[in-house]
């Protein structure tokens, strides 16, 4: 029981945190900051726990159902640091909008376990509650900004859509432990080593049913359609949570999943083929989607949308990659960590503007404002260049080595295609910064004003995005040759 | 000193962006002149560690300096690596020392400007990223580069953004380029994939299979018509010279065009492996060369003159490399920097000295007036006319001997260049003729005042003048391999010919031009090619894009949503919250969940597993 205690730790200072900030926020009802402060210190609690554990041997516990490993522990340090980063981002747009809660820090708690929790579960059931654990308080705090219709329904549009996910999923699990008797993973993975019937309809009902669950939490074309409608509704730091914690969690799960039965086993060649072309087809409507519409796009968090809907395009490059043998997923975690030093920033930004929160973004916000904020100008400028994969920023690395992988496994020609899409939607993330150094400002322009926390969070962001894309070997050393499974 | 060389300009760049970020804030200007210094005596320096780097080199060898691992994945690890050799000793060596010039010529030319600042932090940036171009040795540094000074030149070219034309010249830029880019990336993963190795010595030696060498070919290729402005590729060129002038004498005609040649240059033994993509390169090159030179012959405008003039000599040398002789296209590339450079510099002098006026048929007699401009220009006309004894002589004459008697040459591609080489003489006699002598045509009063630029403009003139001169004497520069000669016509016949054809050109400039009485000729865009450009490639990108857009967001929402509006009769509470588009978003969540699973039952039944 000890040692089960000792390898939870994290989580359990984290669920604990949970209670605490709970507790201090009903003692002192009318200050939010005793939540505020608990919460930090539960995340950077967590965070230092998981870290310093990082390099202890996986252990699978409570009868194999969760597995701790390097890479769970990365992954919950990672999901911490992106709380802590959008508690301090998000404090003055949370005050901006009237919307500053108590609740709303426990709430971003809960969310944290779910999902670290998700990443580390070995069992379908487990993955279930977990990923219900991170989608309720995800609902709520879509719908955070009450006054705001264009708010509540992005909550009830995520919340209804996610309701319905969670029953294929469940619909899935059913179907996979009726074929295989087992909703442990590694017992499924078992099975299929020795069913030399490759893809029993049921198994592979089951299998496309709980990856359809994932492929609609990551967005990908054609189960993107909730993603503009959600970021644009919800509050700027929650958005900027379901694109970097909620994204990363639910790519790695997905991973996980496809990964499921031996695909390389005799007799599933034909399973496997259809697994790829199933996901190769995705990657390529997802591409096309992401990066042509984007370009229309004249909101920021719309715009966001529909990179990170290309992003997923990206990253399925990387794990069609994966599927080949001897082939690992190192580049799609690298590709996620990148992604989330960035994306980070990025919508930390966006909450920047004045008076309110949610007024600076659109476009037209943007113009000028190399004249009124030098800095910020700097800041963002570098972000975008990230998102467009320039040199020097670690976005040219993580789509870099996604692509490099590919190409290795044969995949040529989504390759060029992949690259062609990058150059296309490169002119949707530098068109903001040719508004903000070449135009003067438009009348209606929003006023821009930061904050010392939110500021500090953004060069934070920024130095890593520079840092990791002139020393990538860096986050490389942590992330390469970590298995996924087994 | 290879380090010291790349770091110079970088930490001038730091210093001036952040002085000029920081005093934009506090409302005070940053003084032109000191941070021209200081961008100037980074400059100065780098080119000083050149100078003792390329002391340093062995006479056939490399230095390499291994400054950290970049990245590793699996068993390919790249290095961060500096490579010093003969050919890009040759490149560094002209980026830092015409750029010095350039930089110190700035000071300058932009004292009077706001944006000064940021102006020399984005020159340094560009010198910064250019030096990693050519000293990269691996291709993802080289990529570096390529980017880097796509976006100093794009930040250049706009840098006057309150003139709406100048921004969407910068566009231009960016998206040609961008085009151009996507074959650098493609060409580089097949490199990897078929060298098993990023780095350009290996990829350099590899064996390509027939096919897959041609279409590398042709992608690398493709990068170079969009860096270096060849057909089809080149409109933007002539549009960038919206940027400040001493920008287009560095960026747009001495340095980042040629990247292109530099890029051929270095993979050389793998681009010689493919006889077909050799042709095209020869053939894209020598009809770019006639093409611009026609246009040049119609401008009015002289900076435009000079930058289809450029596009004109990038054909040349890119005619060199196609006909296997990539040491003449190297040849050119440095005497053309000379005299490009100086020609941009004098062409700023002479529009500095009338106020911003650009009109050749608005200048006139400008001879007397000054001195110095004028003597300089005589010698960087000399020198692209290609007149012994000046630099541009002895490139020029190299590639159309090499296009001629080489095995990959042709009767054809000779007769091309040559042509090209009549409207060069032409075109440039024209303006020279126009700017310099005749009767002054602008109004009295700007003629009066225009006077010989201050010593720090005049001195990089007199600088480049003696090096137009005297240039070419060096002879080829790098010693690349030499394409095989097919035919044996002796190297003085055609240089006879060549200076024939020189003067012949000028002759018929002289005759038309020299009495100074230039009827004004329509200046426009000759053969249509840019209103078709834009027609066809920009209308049709956003027509793609704004249709998927459109497509997305009414025909599929749409349809979906009167779907959902049919299916659900329980009406007003849809309305509300709009819940209707949710259950339409589900609708189409299960419509391409049966599809996936009944593809995948067809494929299960097609193999009997079912």
């Amino acid at each position: 029981m000890n040692e089960v205690i000792h390898t939870l730790m994290p989580w359990l200072v984290l669920a604990a945190g949970i209670l605490l900030t709970l507790l201090v926020s009903v003692i002192r009802v009318e200050s939010k900051r005793p939540a505020q402060i608990s919460a930090l210190l539960t995340l950077v609690v967590t965070g230092v726990l998981s870290l310093q554990a990082i390099s202890l041997p996986g252990e699978a516990i409570f009868a194999g159902s969760i597995e701790v490993s390097s890479l769970t522990r990365i992954l919950l340090a990672l999901f911490s640091l992106i709380g802590i980063l959008f508690v301090l981002g998000g404090d003055r747009y949370l005050g901006k909008e009237r919307i500053h809660l108590s609740d709303y820090y426990h709430l971003l708690l809960i969310l944290i376990l779910g999902a670290g929790i998700m990443v580390a579960a070995k069992d379908l059931v487990v993955l279930f509650i977990a990923l219900e654990v991170m989608s309720l308080p995800a609902y709520t705090l879509a719908g955070f900004r009450r006054n705001d219709s264009r708010s509540n329904e992005a909550a009830i549009k995520y919340f209804v859509l996610g309701g319905a996910v969670g029953a294929v999923f469940l619909l899935g699990s059913a179907f996979i432990f009726g074929a295989t008797g087992s909703t442990l993973f590694p017992s499924i993975h078992e099975w299929s080593r020795q069913s030399t019937t490759g893809g029993n309809p049921l198994f592979a009902a089951g299998h496309f049913l709980v990856m359809v669950a994932f492929l609609f939490k990551v967005a990908a074309a054609p189960f993107h359609f909730w993603k503009p409608d959600v970021y644009e509704g919800a509050p700027t730091p929650v958005t900027g949570i379901m694109s970097t914690l909620i994204a990363v969690a639910s790519f790695v799960t997905l991973v996980r999943l496809v990964h499921l039965p031996a695909l390389d086993a005799s007799g599933w060649e034909t399973y496997a083929t259809a697994v790829k072309v199933t996901i190769r087809s995705l990657a390529v409507i997802s591409l096309l989607v992401g990066s042509l519409v984007i370009i229309t796009q004249k909101n920021l968090k719309r715009l966001f949308a529909y990179s990170s809907i290309s992003q997923t395009g990206y990253l399925m490059l990387g794990l069609l990659a994966s599927l080949h043998p001897g082939q690992g997923i190192s580049p799609v975690l690298i590709y996620l960590f990148g992604y989330v030093f960035a994306a980070v920033g990025i919508f930390v930004l966006m909450t920047q503007s004045e008076p309110r929160g949610d007024t600076g973004v659109e476009l037209v916000d943007l113009t000028g404002l190399v004249k009124r904020s030098p800095f910020r100008t700097a800041l963002w400028s570098i972000l975008l260049f990230s998102m467009a994969g320039m040199p020097f920023t670690v976005g040219f690395f993580t789509k870099y080595l996604v692509f490099l992988s590919s190409v290795g496994t044969g995949e040529t020609p989504l390759v060029v295609l992949a690259a062609l899409c990058a150059v296309v939607s490169a002119y949707a993330y530098l068109r903001p910064i040719g508004l903000m150094v070449m135009r003067d400002a438009d009348p209606g322009a929003a006023q821009w004003g930061g904050g010392f926390w939110s500021q500090f969070v953004v060069v934070v962001s920024v130095i890593a995005v520079v840092f990791l894309g002139l020393m990538p070997n860096a986050m490389i050393h942590y992330l390469k040759g970590i298995p996924l499974i087994h | 000193m290879i380090t010291s060389m790349i770091l110079f300009p970088l930490v001038g760049f730091v210093i001036n962006g952040l002085w000029s970020l920081g005093s934009a804030r506090s409302g005070r200007r940053v003084p032109p002149s000191v941070s021209g210094a200081i961008a100037t005596l980074a400059m100065a320096a780098a080119f000083v560690s050149a100078l003792v780097a390329r002391s340093q080199l062995p006479s056939d060898g490399a230095i390499e300096v291994e400054c950290f691992r970049w990245f590793t994945l699996g068993t390919l690890a790249v290095d961060f690596k500096l490579r010093l050799d003969a050919l890009s000793s040759l490149f560094t060596l002209v980026i830092t020392g015409v750029g010095t010039l350039i930089h110190l010529y700035s000071i300058s030319y932009m004292s009077e400007d706001e944006g000064a600042g940021k102006y020399f932090a984005y020159l340094n940036l560009f010198c910064f990223m250019m030096l990693n171009l050519v000293l990269g040795s691996t291709l993802p540094q080289v990529f570096l580069g390529w980017e880097g000074v796509g976006l100093a030149s794009y930040l250049l070219i706009g840098f006057w953004y309150r003139e709406e034309a100048n921004v969407s010249a910068g566009q231009k830029a960016f998206v040609m380029n961008r085009i151009g880019d996507l074959g650098f990336l493609i060409a580089m993963f097949i490199g990897f994939k078929y060298s098993g190795s990023l780095d350009l010595a290996v990829i350099e030696k590899a064996v390509l299979p027939g096919a897959v060498a041609t279409s590398f070919v042709l992608l690398v290729f493709l990068a170079c018509t969009g860096k270096s402005a060849q057909i089809p590729l080149f409109t933007w060129l002539p549009d960038a010279m919206a940027g400040p002038t001493p920008v287009s004498a560095l960026i747009h005609a001495a340095t980042m065009v040629t990247s292109g040649v530099y890029l051929l240059a270095r993979l050389s033994p793998v681009i010689s492996q493919s006889a077909s993509g050799m042709m095209v390169i020869a053939g894209v090159g020598a009809i770019t060369a006639l093409i611009t030179a026609v246009i040049a012959c119609f401008q009015r405008d002289i900076k435009k003159v000079l930058a289809y003039s450029t596009v004109s000599q990038l054909g040349f040398m890119f005619a060199a490399c196609g006909v296997g002789a990539f040491g003449a296209g190297v040849f050119h590339v440095m005497t053309h920097a000379f005299f490009k450079a100086l020609l941009f510099l004098g062409a700023g002098s002479v529009i500095h000295a009338l106020h911003g006026e650009q009109d050749v048929f608005k200048m006139g007699g400008l001879k007397s007036k000054l001195p110095v401009t004028f003597w300089t220009f005589t010698a960087g006309w000399a020198a692209i006319l290609g007149l012994p004894p000046f630099s541009g002589f002895f490139s020029k004459d190299e590639i159309l001997h090499q296009a001629l008697v080489s095995r990959s040459g042709s009767g054809w591609v000779f007769g091309i260049l040559l042509i090209a080489a009549v409207l060069t003489a032409f075109y440039m006699t024209r303006l020279y003729l126009l700017v310099f002598f005749g009767s002054p045509r602008m109004e009295k009063s700007k003629f009066d005042h225009a006077h010989e630029s201050p010593a720090p403009m005049a001195l990089p003139l007199v600088l480049l003048g003696a090096l137009s001169l005297a240039g070419g004497f060096a002879g080829e520069p790098v010693h690349l391999p030499h394409p095989e000669a097919a035919l044996s016509t002796p190297a003085w016949v055609i240089m006879i010919v060549s200076v024939v054809v020189a003067v012949l050109g000028a002759t018929i400039a002289y005759r038309r031009y020299a009495g100074g009485s230039a009827s004004a000729e329509p200046a426009t865009d000759v053969f249509r090619i840019d209103a078709i450009y834009s027609r066809v490639f920009g209308g049709g990108l956003r027509a793609t894009a704004s249709a998927t857009g459109w497509i997305e967001e009414r025909v599929v929402q749409g349809l979906i949503r009167m779907v959902a509006a049919l299916t659900d009769l329980s009406g007003n509470m849809i309305r509300v919250l709009q819940v209707g588009s949710a259950q339409a978003y589900l609708l189409m969540m299960v419509i391409a969940l049966v599809v996936m699973v009944l593809y995948f039952l067809k494929g299960m039944v097609q193999y009997g597993n079912l």
